[in-house]
């Protein structure tokens, strides 16, 4: 059973109170009873002479004797202490004695104090302040009393002394010299009668013993810290010269009588002169330790004192110095050549990073598993050679562990301690680092073929391999463009496969490359998410980490977005091509297509451009320039910062850095207006095929109808429609295109910006087309704009812009006017009785234009001066649209709106005259063609008369009237919306001119199709005539 | 067998007696520390010398167990004093 002082003295304390006191007073008085037996009194055994003193202070005879047989008994007893007991027992009977004393002078004053103190707790605590108190005073009292008793001076002999002194030596207390703790030092009693002299000498000898205590009692701590150890090792050694000391001087002074104080120091001094400057390293080396560095800062401190003037000295820590490196040396070796880590203790300067878990999947063992801490590299080793060593070693490591190859060993002598701060060691440390790096690497190349896997990461990853990437992008369309949610990587896997295999793919790569889905967004489709994987093994994994193939995966994901787009737009074109025929066909959609085909070739133009960039410079030359570096690398950390930087270098390139994210909204915008534009396209065929279709169905009918009776056809309405609809999809691509240039336009900006974007801003913009687009120097022909083209009444208008639209009308007018010649089934009855309001309305307007032409005559030069403010015509056809959804007639006809309002607009006050003496001319000629009419009105009652159905043109006819009544409405209804900015009568007359144009157009379109009989000529010219018959 | 019995058994016996002994050497001395405890005006009963002798045993310094005793012996009569007002 363990002594247990504590529970002794909480043993005794309960024996000696009363039963019924409480426990925590109990407690209280043994933590402080123990205190007291904690305190540190010297204690000297009584000698007989004192007891017998002891003794005879007993009045009693008989108890003294009876005492001293008790003392006989006791020293023969089997009990060890006897001594102590009796020491102890006279002991309490003599502080007894004295307590009574004291209390007798403390009691008054405890009395009186009682009568203030209420509550047990702080009578108690007042107690104890006075027992300690008391117990210093009693204290106090026994010193004196002791030195009373001992101040019997003591002679020493010198011989004694010196014996005395050979135990100091060893640190050890003796009979005059005894250990102070007050002073921390050996002295030599001061009760004992020597000389000045001598009491000085030998307390300057026992200093040897202080210091041997010091140092020995600093070598019996254990450590773990191999470099303490050895340096514990190396000092017991330079110790057992001292001890050797000793013994020579214990034989001395046995032997010989003419040895003296003064022999014994001097013989001493040097080992004196060692200890001390043991110590003082001792001494930083404990102040330092819980800085946790011991180990480095022996070492440290120990090449300090090696530099020490006395060449002696110095010796002494050299051999100390080499001692203690020798652990180290052999961490080195060890981890230099076999790649193990031997320190338990935490001291190497290469440190094992077990605090966080390392996940193996993010091949981040060769830069997280061995940290170098340079706070704990000492001195003796450069921070130079330290990297080097820990590179060599990771080297190493990885290649046993990592990458199986055991038989490998570096053809290298093993350092050693007298190579340290040498340059052979740092010689044979980079030889060393070499070597397993070339090993590395070349194990790299050939083992695990690198090249062979970068070249399927470019291939695959980069779309290197257009076989495949082609492949691919057919197979998996339509499975990507579902939802994200609805994509799933088995059936991505199966498909991925599958392409493979058709492609040229080789073995490996079918085993390693897989499917691997991004996290999804709200609103992501398939393509957003989409990835291919890559597997790497271990060693690989380092090179391919985590961070890097997240690079590829970002790379890949956006190069597959723009090859999704050039798909798109190429299977656009395909679909373009494809109903080609449909143009010839029903030539009312072919400005539509016209113009969708524009956009398109420009969309084309730009991602076949943007995709080239991508590929040659922003993929292609960091790979070539990787590609040429890599055959150079000296170790795999040159290989991993040269693949981050070709990854960064691409990254920068294809806009994909955070800092280009303007770049790449705008990229994205263009992306997506591309997809726009695919739905648009297949609407308008939907359209188109509609409208061929129906075209079929009429044709059928218009057969039937020549067989069987007239039909009256209730298809005119959705012949409204369907116009409305075309003019919609019209609208929304030029929306795109507005759009698109936008976009396009701001990514010049940005590129522009940018010196080393020259290049991809120069094959963008190689006709410097955008460019001046951006300077607003070439127009830009909007919506509103491009119906005035479309539509015969407004050409004339396009005052300022007659020189570029002046051009392209020849070729456009031809298509135009069967925008108007819409297929309808309404029968000839119904045409005639609208021919009949249309000349009667044409009439009624004739009658207001001559009086408005008189008007306008006016107020022509009124208006010369009001003109210069109207402002001239915005640029961009999105800012006019929201007033044209405005006007509730646009529900009925866009285009007769439109171009209506845009009449308005772009009226050129240049032209002004102009138009007015044109006006005049074609007054004259509409008298003419109003005769021309009335004549033709009497042809159409004899045709209906013989019913003969027209086979061709007829259906043409009854459509001019629609559109062109609806046209006459609008421009009614909408005159109230912009008579701010022109007056009413110029409308009017611009209506007017328009009729020349359909003439033009009508002639045109009859040259073109030659093949059209004699009848249908006469419906050309019936057709003139509706038009201005509705004007 | 038997014999080893009978072996094991007189070991055991011999173990007791001596244990026994001991009891009673142990019980002598201390009865002898506490005559000279008695003599000596010490005021310390046997239960508590065999606490104390214990400790000197144990190598507790005796100096000090002293001015503890003395020290519990002072508390405790406050303790009394205070508990009768």
């Amino acid at each position: 059973m363990e002594f247990n002082a504590q529970k002794s003295v909480f043993d005794l304390v309960r024996l000696s109170f009363p039963q019924q006191t409480e426990e925590s007073t109990l407690l209280n008085y043994k933590t402080y009873l123990y205190r007291i037996l904690n305190l540190k009194t010297k204690y000297q055994e009584m000698d007989d002479m004192i007891i017998e003193k002891e003794i005879d202070d007993i009045d009693n005879k008989v108890l003294q004797t009876r005492l001293r047989e008790c003392i006989q008994k006791l020293k023969k007893s089997t009990i060890q202490k006897n001594q102590e007991i009796i020491h102890f027992v006279i002991r309490v009977s003599q502080l007894g004695k004295q307590e009574i004393l004291n209390n007798s002078q403390i009691k008054p004053i405890f009395e009186n104090s009682n009568h203030l103190k209420q509550s047990i707790d702080i009578e108690n605590q007042q107690t104890t302040n006075q027992t300690i108190n008391k117990i210093e005073n009693s204290l106090i009292k026994s010193m004196i009393v002791e030195r009373q008793q001992n101040s019997i001076a003591q002679e020493v002999n010198d011989r004694d002394l010196m014996k005395d002194l050979l135990f100091c030596l060893q640190g050890i207390e003796g009979q005059y010299i005894q250990y102070d703790a007050s002073t921390d030092s050996f002295c030599l009693r001061k009760d004992l009668n020597v000389s000045i002299s001598v009491r000085q000498i030998v307390n300057l000898i026992s200093e040897c013993g202080w210091l041997f205590k010091k140092i020995s009692s600093f070598c019996q701590i254990q450590q773990s810290n191999l470099i303490v150890q050895a340096l514990q090792n190396v000092i017991k050694l330079e110790l057992s010269e001292y001890y050797k000391l000793i013994a020579n001087l214990e034989g001395l002074i046995l032997s010989s009588q003419l040895i003296t104080f003064k022999r014994i120091h001097f013989h001493l001094q040097s080992s004196y002169d060692y200890m001390l400057f043991i110590n003082q390293l001792l001494s930083i080396i404990q102040t330092n330790t819980p800085l946790g560095t011991t180990s480095c800062l022996i070492i440290n401190v120990l090449e300090q004192f090696s530099k020490h003037g006395c060449t002696q000295t110095a010796e002494l820590f050299v051999r100390l110095q080499q001692a203690s490196c020798q652990p180290l040396m052999k961490y080195i070796n060890e981890w230099m050549f076999e790649g193990n880590l031997l320190d338990i203790a935490n001291e190497f300067f290469i440190e094992r990073d077990d605090q966080k878990v390392l996940n193996k999947d993010q091949g981040e063992l060769w830069r997280k598993q061995y940290k170098i801490n340079y706070d704990k590299v000492p001195v003796v080793i450069s921070y130079d050679e330290a990297y080097k060593i820990y590179d060599t070693g990771r080297a190493i490591n990885w290649l046993r562990k990592q990458c199986d190859n055991k038989n490998w060993y570096l053809d290298i002598q093993p350092l050693t301690i007298n190579m340290l701060q040498t340059k052979e060691l740092s010689q044979l440390i980079n030889q060393a680092n070499k070597n397993t790096n070339t090993q590395l690497v070349n194990l790299l190349f050939d083992k695990f073929k690198l090249m062979d896997h970068f070249k399927m990461i470019k291939q695959y990853f980069l779309l290197g391999n257009g076989n495949f990437s082609q492949l691919l992008i057919e197979t998996l369309y339509t499975e990507l463009s579902k939802n994200a949610h609805l994509v799933y990587k088995h059936t991505l896997t199966g498909l991925v496969e599958s392409t493979l295999r058709l492609s040229n793919a080789n073995q490996i790569i079918q085993q390693r490359l897989s499917v691997k889905l991004l996290e999804a967004q709200k609103n992501d489709i398939g393509w957003d998410i989409f990835c291919l994987d890559y597997e790497f093994e271990e060693p690989l994994k380092t090179i391919f980490n985590h961070r890097t193939m997240l690079n590829y995966y970002k790379i890949f994901n956006y190069l597959w977005r723009i090859k999704r787009v050039e798909h798109t737009l190429i299977q656009s074109w395909m679909q373009q091509i494809k109903n080609k025929y449909h143009l010839n066909a029903k030539s009312n959609v072919n400005k539509a297509l016209n113009l969708s085909l524009q956009i398109m070739n420009s969309m084309i133009h730009f991602i076949k451009n943007f995709f080239s960039y991508l590929m040659l410079d922003a993929i292609e030359t960091p790979w070539k320039k990787f590609m040429d570096q890599i055959n150079q690398i000296e170790n795999l950390d040159h290989l991993i910062k040269l693949h981050e930087q070709l990854l960064n270098e691409i990254i920068d390139k294809t806009f994909l850095h955070q800092k280009q994210e303007e770049i790449q909204i705008i990229l994205l915008k263009l992306f997506e207006i591309s997809f726009r534009y695919k739905q648009n396209l297949e609407n308008l065929f939907l359209y188109v095929r509609e409208l061929v279709a129906q075209d079929r169905s009429d044709k059928f009918e218009q057969s039937l109808d020549s067989i069987i009776s007239h039909k009256t056809t209730p298809t005119y309405n959705i012949n409204i429609d369907k116009q409305f609809k075309g003019q919609e999809i019209i609208k929304l691509l030029l929306q795109l295109r507005q759009m698109y240039r936008e976009q396009t336009l701001e990514l010049i900006k940005h590129l522009q910006n940018e010196e080393k974007l020259k290049f991809l801003l120069f094959k963008l913009d190689f006709n410097e087309y955008y460019y001046l687009l951006s300077q607003e120097k070439l127009f830009s022909l909007g919506f509103d704009k491009f119906l005035q083209q479309c539509l015969p009444i407004s050409i004339k208008e396009t005052g300022s812009q007659k020189v570029i639209s002046d051009q392209p009308q020849p070729q456009q007018q031809k298509p135009l006017i069967p925008q108007f010649s819409q297929k309808s089934m309404t029968s000839i009855q119904q045409d005639y009785i609208q021919i009949k309001e249309g000349i009667r309305l044409l009439e009624e307007q004739k009658k207001q234009k001559e009086q408005q032409s008189k008007i306008l005559k006016q107020s022509q030069q009124k208006e010369e001066q009001i003109k210069p403010l109207s402002k001239p015509p915005l640029p961009f056809p999105q800012q006019q649209q929201p007033m044209l959804t405005m006007s509730p007639i646009n529900k009925q006809s866009t285009t007769s709106s439109v171009s209506s309002s845009n009449i308005f607009q772009p009226q050129p006050l240049q032209n002004f005259q102009q138009q007015f003496e044109q006006q005049i001319q074609q007054q004259q000629q509409i008298n003419q063609k109003l005769q021309q009419l009335q004549q033709q009105q009497q042809q159409m009652q004899q045709y209906q008369q013989l019913q003969l159905q027209p086979q061709t043109k007829q259906p043409q006819l009854p459509k001019f009237i629609s559109s062109s009544s609806q046209m006459y409405q609008v421009q009614q209804s909408y005159q109230p919306n912009f008579n701010n900015s022109v007056p009413f009568s110029q409308n009017q007359s611009q209506s007017q001119i328009s009729i020349l144009q359909p003439n033009r157009n009508d002639l045109s379109l009859s040259q073109d199709e030659n093949l059209q009989q004699l009848m249908d000529k006469q419906f050309n010219v019936d057709d003139d005539s509706s038009d201005e018959d509705l004007i | 067998m038997s014999a080893n019995q009978n072996n094991s058994s007189n070991f055991k016996s011999q173990l007791k007696v001596s244990i026994s002994q001991e009891k009673e050497e142990a019980q002598e001395t201390l009865e002898i520390i506490h005559e000279m405890s008695q003599i000596l005006n010490c005021g310390l009963d046997r239960q508590q010398l065999a606490v104390l002798v214990s400790m000197i045993e144990n190598g507790v310094n005796p100096e000090a167990l002293a001015l503890v005793v003395n020290e519990m012996k002072t508390e405790l009569n406050t303790y009394k004093k205070i508990h009768k007002q």
